[in-house]
């Protein structure tokens, strides 16, 4: 009940901020553009293993380290959020379910759906499917299935395949790519690595090559490769060009940077954005920040990434292309008109 | 007055975090296991190449958490025949397995997209090991990593 009410509330407000105060987008140099932030995180304290406990509590002092859950959980609620997204020129951003027990945890697909619905239309939801029991999955596809039908919300699906412990060429996944052909829901499937304790990091949990088989056997199923290819254990694009290829070769085939903004990944972004452009597949990359993570990080990725759009020549076209525009496209979602846009630009 | 009051509730709290702290501390304990394996194919003989182990607590914690196959550590083999002794986390889990795959091609790379003759196989044990144990792996299934051997299909 106090929940309910804490969320009623939240909304009211956030529906007064926003209503006083229409999305303007931000300012690439010629023009105001509109984000979307695909990739972003929820979850709950309790919900996470004790490995991932370790890490996120890692630099707080000894004594203290009991402030995590509290702090965690607060960080990761709808407002608080909504709040991060919205002091970065944020419109609004994928909300991924998780069950990756042996990693980071469960954010399971009803607790997201709650989380979408209390956002005011500003977070889609990825539904995503319990896989630590691969050989007897039917009940969990049909229970999978019948999320997108109890919450027309969940726009997309999240799998991270290096998280679940399940190879990339592993076909006994292949029942969730005909779900998503089959419903015309998108994909969004973790590729690279992860520093999080846990995570497979060999080349069949990490090059998206190994997933090709797959996205031929379903044309019809949008695939995203997250972080495309990203190696953030070991801080290199060592499977960036297999993600490219990919996207080059196949018309189902999308790319996510999360993470390459973030200060871990300031000697790579540069080299990351280039080969994008030079690969001709800005019109296959979505963006997204792999966010919240701390206060004032989703604000700090996108700063970068634009900053490191701008350096490389990207146009205002092509920045729009990636920071809203495909993401719009792919989920058939509609963008409100930008305030303060002038008639001619409508 | 005050500044003393806001001092005491510090020491207070901090105190009280440290102990919370230091209960909440997990309690790390170990069992030395030694395993004494033989890596066998299911029919044929064995090809020639280096043998690659993962070890796992066959399951680790308890209620939506609870998962299989947590791992514990690798280790390699050029010999079908090996000895390799452990510290089995009594704290993470229950139960063994060792997965096993050899790299018949030599790459390192346990299958890639195109090549894949890598064969793999998985052995279980549901009580927690403990001194000396004798495994035998039987490699099975071609690129299979333990995940799709255990849990098996129930019937």
């Amino acid at each position: 009940m106090q929940k309910l009410f804490v969320g009623l509330l939240a909304m009211i407000l956030a529906g007064a901020i926003w209503a006083e105060d229409p999305y303007a987008g931000i300012d690439v140099g010629e023009r105001n553009v509109a984000v979307i932030d695909i990739h972003l995180h929820t979850g709950e304290w309790d919900k996470m293993p004790p490995g991932f406990h370790e890490r996120l509590a890692e630099n707080v002092p000894t004594g203290f380290k009991w402030t995590m859950g509290p702090i965690s959980d607060w960080m990761l609620g709808t407002d608080i959020m909504l709040g991060q997204l919205e002091d970065a020129g944020i419109y609004g951003g994928g909300l991924f379910a998780l069950y990756s027990p042996h990693t980071t945890g469960l954010a399971p697909n009803e607790f997201v759906a709650e989380r979408v619905a209390e956002s005011g239309g500003r977070l889609w939801g990825f539904a995503s499917i319990r896989w630590d029991d691969l050989n007897n999955s039917d009940e969990e596809l049909a229970a999978f299935e019948q999320v997108f039908a109890d919450y027309p919300q969940m726009a997309g699906i999240k799998l991270a395949h290096a998280h679940q412990q399940v190879r990339l060429d592993d076909e006994r996944a292949y029942p969730v790519y005909e779900i998503s052909q089959r419903l015309g829901k998108p994909m969004y499937l973790h590729t690279g690595s992860s520093p999080n304790p846990g995570t497979r990091f060999e080349p069949p949990y990490s090059d998206p090559a190994y997933l090709e088989d797959a996205i031929r056997k379903y044309p019809g199923a949008i695939f995203i490769l997250g972080h495309t290819g990203y190696d953030s254990k070991g801080i290199a694009l060592t499977y960036t060009d297999s993600a490219i290829r990919l996207a080059q070769q196949y018309d189902n085939v999308y790319m996510e940077p999360g993470a390459l903004g973030a200060t871990r990944a300031e000697n790579l972004i540069d080299d990351f954005v280039v080969r994008l452009k030079e690969g001709n597949v800005l019109h296959k990359v979505i963006y997204g920040s792999d966010g919240p993570q701390f206060p004032g990080y989703v604000q700090s990725h996108l700063e970068n990434y634009v900053a490191a759009m701008q350096r490389n020549g990207y146009t205002a076209d092509e920045m729009e292309m990636v920071l809203s525009g495909n993401f719009a496209r792919v989920f058939g979602i509609e963008l409100p008109p930008l305030a303060g846009a002038a008639k001619g630009d409508e | 007055m005050m500044t003393f009051r806001l001092g005491s509730l510090l020491v207070t709290l901090s105190a009280a975090a440290l102990l919370v702290a230091c209960s909440d501390a997990p309690q790390e304990k170990y069992q030395t296991v030694t395993l004494n394996g033989k890596v066998r194919m299911i029919a044929g003989p064995m090809p020639s190449g280096k043998l690659h182990f993962r070890l796992y607590n066959l399951w680790y914690l308890e209620g939506e958490l609870r998962h299989p196959l947590e791992e514990i550590e690798d280790f390699e083999s050029d010999t079908a025949e090996f000895t390799h002794t452990f510290e089995y986390p009594l704290h993470k889990g229950t139960g063994l397995a060792v997965h096993a795959w050899l790299d018949t091609d030599g790459d390192g790379i346990f299958c890639t997209p195109d090549a894949r003759i890598d064969p793999a196989g998985l052995t279980t044990m549901d009580e927690t090991p403990s001194g000396e144990i004798d495994i035998t792996i039987t490699l099975s299934d071609n690129c299979r990593a333990a995940g799709f051997f255990y849990p098996p299909k129930r019937q």
